[in-house]
Formats: C-alpha cells, structure tokens, sequence
C-alpha cells in the first residue's frame, strides 16, 4: 500500500476515536468541548507506560483508556448537575486545565541515552514502540483498524439493546425517561465515562503512531473537529461519525486540490448541515426507518 | 396501597396545595376535577415524583417514597401520561413502547395490549405521523405494560372527539387490570363518570371535596 494513503488512513482511524467519543456525549445530550483532553491523556498514560516502564502494548493502551475514562468520570461526576451550555463551558475549561497540566508536567528519563518521557512544552518524545517492534505504516494501520472494529462492534450491539434508545431518550427529553423509570444521572456518568474511555485508548493509538506528542496537539480545535465530525455525521449510529472523519479528512485534507480549501469546504458543510439536516447525516430517524424497512423484507 | 399525606407546595410564596391527603386502593378508579389553576397538574406532578412537595409524605405499600427521584417513582410502579402525549420523535413507536416493557412478562402484556388496541400498523412509524387518538392509546399502554400499581392519567380527553373519547374508555375499562389503581384528572364529566367509581373536586384552598352521590345520580 501506498505510504501517504496508509498515513491518511490511520490518521482517520485514530480520529475516528475521537469522533466516536464525541457521540457518545451527544448521545446523551450533552455537547462536549472536552474530549481532546482524554485523547491528550491517553497519549501521555500508554506513552508512559510503554516508554518508560516497558509495558506491553495491550497493558499500555488499557491504562491509556482507564485514564481517560477516569478523567471523564472525574468530569462528569463535577458537572453532575449542569447542561446545556454550562456543561459545554465546563467540558471546555476542563480540557484546557488537563493541557496546561500536561504543560507542566516534567518526568524524563534518559534509556539508552536517549531523553524520553514528558518535558513540558517540548513534548513526549521517542515513543519507540513501533520502531523497536519494526511495525510499519501498514502494520500499524492494521493494528489501529482492528480496534476500531473491535470499538464498533461493542457500539453496535449497544445500539441493538435499549441501552442507546434509553441513551437517546435521556438525551432529547429526560423527563420522559424519568417517567419510564430511567435515571438520567446514570445513563449521563456511564456515557461520559465510556466516551473519555474510547478517547484515551485512541489517544495511546495515536501516541505509538506519531512517537511524539506535545500538549499543543491537544488544543481545542482537535475537540472541536473530533464534536463537528459526530454532528455532521449524525446522531443515528456509530457509522454517523465515521462519515463525518471521512469527509473532512478522507476527502477535504487529503485530496491537495482540495486541502487548501479545506475549511472553507468544511465550515461551509457544517452551516449547511446545521440549518437542513440539524440531526446529521445519518439521523436517528433515517436510522429507525431503515431497520423497519431491513425488518419488514426480511421477516 | 397509595397514599399522600398532607401535601403542601407553594410557589413563590403562594400555596397551591395546601395539606392534601389521598388514598388509592388497589383497582381503584378515581377522577379528580377542578377550575383551571387550583393545582391538578402540580398535584401530578408530585404524586408521580417529578415535583417534590414542601411537606408531606408519599407512601406505596408502605414504602417512602417522599424524596425519591421521579424514575424511583416510575420504578416502583407509579406511570403517568402527559397532557400533551410526550414520545421520542426520532425512534418509532414499537421501539419506544418495547423500552417500557423491559421484563418478559411486560413483554408478553404489551404484545397483547398492542394486538387490542389494533395499534401493529403504527409501530413502525414516528409518533409526530400517528394521529392523537392512537397516541393517547399508546402511552396508556406504555404506562400499563409492566402493569403498575397505579397510573396518573393528566387530561386524556383533550384534543379527542366524544366518539375517540368513547373508544379510549371502553379501551380503559377492558385493559386496566384489578390491580392497577387510575387516577384520571380531567373536566369532562362524561368521560369520568363512565371510567370512574368516584370523582373528587380540587378546591382553591380547600383542597379534594368529594363529589360523588350528587354527581352520580
């Protein structure tokens, strides 16, 4: 496979990470400016415990996703009683404090004679992972891939169990899933914490694949691009998001004709989305009707 | 067993309930009517959980449910309905009422409630494409399937021609079960008086007279 064609691929895999996370809250809501932090988390935790203590991938990347799932649970159980816009403005102020902790946060150690862990502003560097374990492009892609799949097929089968219809229902009006017995405070925690668990173990993905990371990676626009791929791409399935890094990075950044129009193209793209199909491309009621029709011809 | 006691609730220095008392045994049917503004709606509101009272207790076979969370309220079997019918509009029917049904027997209650209500030609649609009628229908069905000790019903007949009206209580009468008690707040006499053994009127600080000999009759 083509190099550029294999780095255009898994950088759409490992944002599709942060896309999916970015659903999970709209799921049950809630807009969230935030998720680059538990990315930016799991980079710097599966970075750490690879680097620097020598950990297997798999223990690495688990560790990325507990972190961020802990961070996100850490958010949530705060913001427990704010939404809407407060909960957005929290998200955000959130996230920022995590980046200029990461700012902050000096921990180096010299192996080989090489300087790695986290050194303030300068980064993580040499995150050796996929060249000690001579992964290529490819290789990694593979990897980056499998997890995906591994994501969606967990996420399909919660969109099968009522779990996501009572997701959706808290979200769009929680006193009627009050009236059906469901308690909004849970579904909200567990989705939240679910989402900074799918962004921190993307963020380890992401870690092994660049082998450096700095905080300024982690600023707000990555939150912002990861939340307008979830809404472009609907709120209706996993597969919402995915269209949406798929149009933007698939198509916009790495067609060059196109790149240098690139956020003309996609900001225009989201106003329009926004004012006729405010839901999304793949909305939850275009979702519905298709599984009704799917039913109906095949049973 | 049901019962409120000494329910007060003021808005803003205001009272709108002032020591109201109620008790519903099961297989009850009670109607509660009263003027625009005496507090029916917030009289609901607390007595399903979405509302907490200023003083008072609220007990279900002996069991406290004063402080609860409306979904503890819902849980342990008190439903509602809402004035204006409240449904998802981005799932359709058949998902959102299998949600309510969650054990197997609610299952197997809701597929038959569905079947009598001759509600299967909806299910596959959103709620804003079926008529009021069959709404009003489905969220009582949704409120009985996992068979609750007792359902709130806020104002049923609104929006309903006397002959829909009719049909809804004839539907009423047939699925409510002997165990479930109903508590109908509405100002259609009618109505009340064909689903109800009992009708109490809500009064401006007087709280629930009761209304039934000189009615019935």
């Amino acid at each position: 496979m083509d190099m550029y064609l294999a780095s255009v691929l898994t950088n759409m895999t490992l944002i599709a990470f942060l896309a999916l996370s970015a659903y999970l809250v709209l799921v049950v809501g809630e807009v969230s400016f935030g998720q680059q932090a538990f990315f930016g988390i799991g980079a710097y935790i599966t970075a750490s415990a690879t680097a620097l203590a020598g950990a297997h991938i798999f223990w690495g990347l688990l560790a990325g996703a507990i972190g961020g799932a802990s961070c996100a649970l850490l958010l949530g159980l705060l913001t427990i009683r704010l939404s809407g816009i407060y909960f957005a403005i929290s998200t955000l102020c959130f996230a920022e404090l995590l980046r200029f902790f990461l700012l902050h946060l000096r921990f180096t150690q010299s192996v080989d004679g090489r300087i790695i862990g986290p050194d303030g502003p300068e980064g993580f560097s040499n995150i050796r992972w996929i060249f000690e374990n001579h992964y290529q492009v490819t290789d990694f892609l593979l990897l980056a891939v499998t997890c995906l799949i591994i994501l969606l097929i967990v996420l399909f089968s919660l969109e099968r169990s009522p779990i996501m219809l009572g997701a959706r229902m808290v979200g769009n009006d929680p006193i009627l899933a009050q009236s059906q017995g469901l308690n909004p405070t849970r579904y909200r925690l567990s989705f939240i914490t679910l989402s900074g668990a799918v962004a921190g173990f993307g963020g380890g993905l992401f870690a092994l694949f660049n082998t450096h990371i700095e905080p300024a990676m982690f600023g707000v626009m990555l939150g912002i691009h990861g939340l307008a791929y979830a809404v472009i791409g609907g709120l209706g399935s996993a597969v919402g998001p995915l269209l949406g890094v798929f149009l933007d990075i698939g198509l916009l950044e790495s067609i060059r004709p196109l790149a240098a129009y690139r956020m003309i193209i996609f900001g225009g793209l989201v106003a329009f989305l926004l004012v006729f199909r405010p839901e999304g491309i793949i909305s939850p009621r275009l979702v519905s009707r298709l599984k009704s029709r799917w039913r109906n011809r095949h049973v | 067993m049901y019962s409120l006691q000494g329910i007060g609730k003021s808005f803003g220095g205001i009272d709108v309930l002032r020591d109201i008392s109620l008790t519903l045994k099961p297989g009850q049917r009670l109607g509660i009517t009263g003027a625009n503004g005496v507090g029916k709606s917030t009289l609901i509101n607390i007595a399903t959980g979405f509302l907490k009272p200023d003083s008072g207790h609220i007990q279900l076979n002996n069991k406290t449910l004063t402080h609860q969370p409306a979904w503890a309220f819902a849980q342990a079997g008190i439903q509602r309905t809402f004035q204006n019918t409240r449904f998802l509009t981005t799932a359709n029917l058949g998902e959102q009422l299998l949600l309510a049904a969650r054990a197997p027997e609610s299952k197997r209650r809701l597929t038959k409630l569905i079947e009598l209500s001759g509600l299967q030609a909806s299910l596959h649609l959103f709620p804003d494409e079926i008529p009021l009628p069959m709404l009003r229908k489905a969220e009582v069905i949704r409120g009985l399937a996992a068979s609750p000790e007792v359902l709130f019903l806020d104002e049923p007949s609104a929006g309903l021609t006397t002959f829909e009206l009719d049909q809804f209580g004839v539907f009423l009468q047939q699925n409510l079960g002997q165990k479930t008690a109903l508590v109908v707040v509405e100002h259609r006499f009618d109505f009340m008086l064909m689903i109800t053994d009992s009708v109490v009127e809500m009064q401006l600080n007087r709280g629930l007279v009761k209304r039934g000999a000189d009615v019935k009759t």
